[in-house]
């Protein structure tokens, strides 16, 4: 019987044949977390003093980040950092730290190969889909995987989302993730993985695919995994990867429900609050007053969303009294945005461009007060995420948060093309 | 011994996709204090909630219960104000995940919904996985729940159930 990628990826790493709803133990290539109150100093405490490990088998296999709280803006958040360097240090653990959002300076630094499983405490980590990989999210299961090296998973069927066609101008994969939302409903993957296939993937970049991954969880889905191609194995090889498995799922591959996506007819979509499962025409909302617009995370934050709000903003200017942050998801991103003269004209047109942090995702920095409405690339828009409990957040396209931007009204980015 | 379910329904989350950082309110999900926690828990919908629970109360949920990011800090306030588990038509996965391995149970029924209202008296049988409703003369099916899930709430935390696994290496194999 025919596999889907990730039957392929979790029978080898169980070295058997896995099926769907098999319970088992597997030993995970790459081990990874962030740390956040009640995170890894948790675990660190756990360690030491709960199990009294000393050390671990394979300290090579497990790499943490320091991207939330960051820069430390309390002394409080600095002794997180603080817990989480000494942590590393004690077990030998990789630690980035002001790298940026860990969930893509993972595969920025070469970690991610095509066909391996990744586990994190946070579901985000199915970014990493995008290279053919499955980053799951285990929540405090950690503690399993820190201790044991293994962690114990029912396998899951898979939902086949297959692309064609191509994108039109304005319309990015954060209209396809939402439109696929708003298609199958915000549980249409529960329970399992998404697997993104199909002619129109060659026709997205890396950029614009690792958002699909990203967001996985919105669906109801484990995390998502990407047939791999040569834009794959560009990316892989840029960050000094040459190990090239490329996976595809057999084609007599059983799935729990088989979606097709005409990207030609995807258009440009809002999510609007209270929660990501609630996506509504631009149309609904065109002109409503907004306060505020965030372009980064680890959804977005990519040289391509970048580029894309740059169409809309070249030779115009952020609408008076508009706040507009934009932030690359990583330092190597930042860097690049440089070199390629992006950084300055973002700026020239009003854009705050800041340093690659979580933090405006979550309302620690560029906080939103009462009653004031946001644009967001962020992956959550429920009440409080970006400060205030009675401040909206619409999540959006770097395309509608540039022409929002620019008029300080939820607009449509083809009416300024 | 697996946890006796045999509670009142204290609260009903009817509404799909339920985000349960809601509970304590996001601005609460990196607090750790416990009493901060019991003290905004449930704040937002009922006032009263704390004072109106008693040990063993349950909580009921909708389609696709925990959608969203599930932080910890709801579920260890409405255990700490006495919630005995949270019986719901579905559940997100990565709130299954988390919650389960925290030993709390997680019940999935379909058709509660339709069949319960704020006070009723519900029992769990673990062995035939069905739920029963007082005063009622039908019971509701509910999902098959994973062996290392049993597991867990057996032992009552993760760190037990490491400990009783016998998948800790002892420190003298814990060379190489």
């Amino acid at each position: 019987m025919g596999q889907t990628i990730a039957e392929k990826i979790l029978s080898r790493v169980a070295a058997e044949t896995v099926r769907p709803g098999d319970e088992k133990l597997f030993q995970p290539d790459l081990i990874t977390a962030y740390d956040y109150p009640g995170y890894v100093d948790r675990y660190a405490k756990q360690m030491s003093e709960e199990l009294k490990i000393d050390r671990v088998r394979n300290p090579e296999k497990f790499v943490l980040f320091i991207d939330h709280l960051y820069p430390a803006g309390t002394p409080k958040a600095q002794e997180i950092h603080a817990i989480t360097r000494e942590f590393a240090k004690r077990y030998g653990f990789k630690l980035y730290e002001g790298h940026g959002i860990g969930h893509q300076v993972i595969s920025e630094k070469g970690y991610i190969k095509p066909g391996m499983l990744v586990i994190h405490f946070d579901g985000h980590i199915s970014t990493i889909g995008a290279l053919g990989a499955i980053g799951i999210g285990i929540r405090n299961s950690m503690i399993e995987a820190f201790a044991t090296e293994e962690v114990a998973l029912v396998a899951p069927a898979s939902v086949r989302i297959e692309l064609k066609g191509k994108l039109a101008r304005g319309v990015t994969t954060r209209d396809v993730f939402h439109t696929i939302v708003k298609r199958i409903g915000p549980a249409g993957a529960r329970q399992c993985v998404i697997e993104y296939g199909g002619p129109g993937l060659a026709n997205l970049e890396m950029d614009e695919r690792f958002p699909l991954c990203n967001l996985a969880m919105f669906l109801g889905g484990i995390t998502a995994v990407m047939e791999t191609d040569e834009k794959t194995d560009d990316f892989l090889k840029s960050v000094g990867v040459s190990e090239f498995t490329e996976m595809r799922p057999d084609r007599d591959a059983k799935y729990a429900n088989t979606v097709t996506i005409d990207l030609d007819d995807v258009e440009p979509v809002l999510v609007a609050p209270p929660s990501p499962a609630n996506t509504i025409p631009i149309s609904e909302a065109a002109g409503l007053r907004i306060d505020s617009g965030y372009i980064g995370s680890c959804a977005s934050g990519r040289i391509k969303d970048f580029q894309q709000a740059l169409e809309i903003l070249d030779g115009r200017h952020v609408a008076e009294g508009f706040r507009l942050n934009a932030v690359p998801t990583t330092a190597e991103i930042q860097a690049r945005m440089g070199e390629m003269g992006l950084t300055s004209r973002l700026i020239n047109a009003g854009a705050l461009v800041q340093t690659p942090t979580c933090d405006f995702c979550i309302g620690q920095l560029g906080a939103l007060t009462d009653n004031e409405r946001s644009v967001s690339t962020g992956t959550l828009n429920i009440p409080g995420r970006m400060g205030s409990k009675i401040a909206e957040i619409y999540t959006a396209s770097p395309y509608t948060i540039a022409a929002t931007a620019v008029t300080g009204r939820i607009t449509d980015p083809r009416t300024l093309f | 011994m697996l946890p006796k379910i045999s509670g009142r329904v204290a609260w009903i989350f009817d509404q799909p996709n339920f985000d349960i950082d809601l509970i304590v309110g996001v601005e609460n999900i990196g607090t750790q204090d416990i009493e901060t926690l019991k003290f905004v828990c449930m704040a937002d919908y009922d006032p009263d909630f704390a004072e109106s629970v008693q040990p063993g109360d349950l909580i009921v949920g909708g389609e696709n219960f925990g959608y969203g990011h599930p932080h910890f800090p709801a579920c260890r306030a409405l255990r700490a104000l006495g919630i005995a588990g949270i019986v719901a038509e579905s559940f997100s996965p990565g709130f299954y995940r988390g919650e389960s391995t925290n030993a709390f149970p997680l019940i999935e029924c379909p058709g509660i919904l339709d069949n319960v209202k704020r006070w009723d008296h519900l029992s769990f049988d673990w062995d035939s996985e069905v739920l029963s409703i007082k005063g009622k003369a039908m019971s509701l099916q509910c999902a098959r729940i994973p062996q290392k899930t049993k597991d867990l709430l057996e032992a009552g935390d993760l760190i037990s159930y490491l400990q009783r696994s016998n998948r800790l290496r002892r420190p003298d194999e814990q060379a190489g």
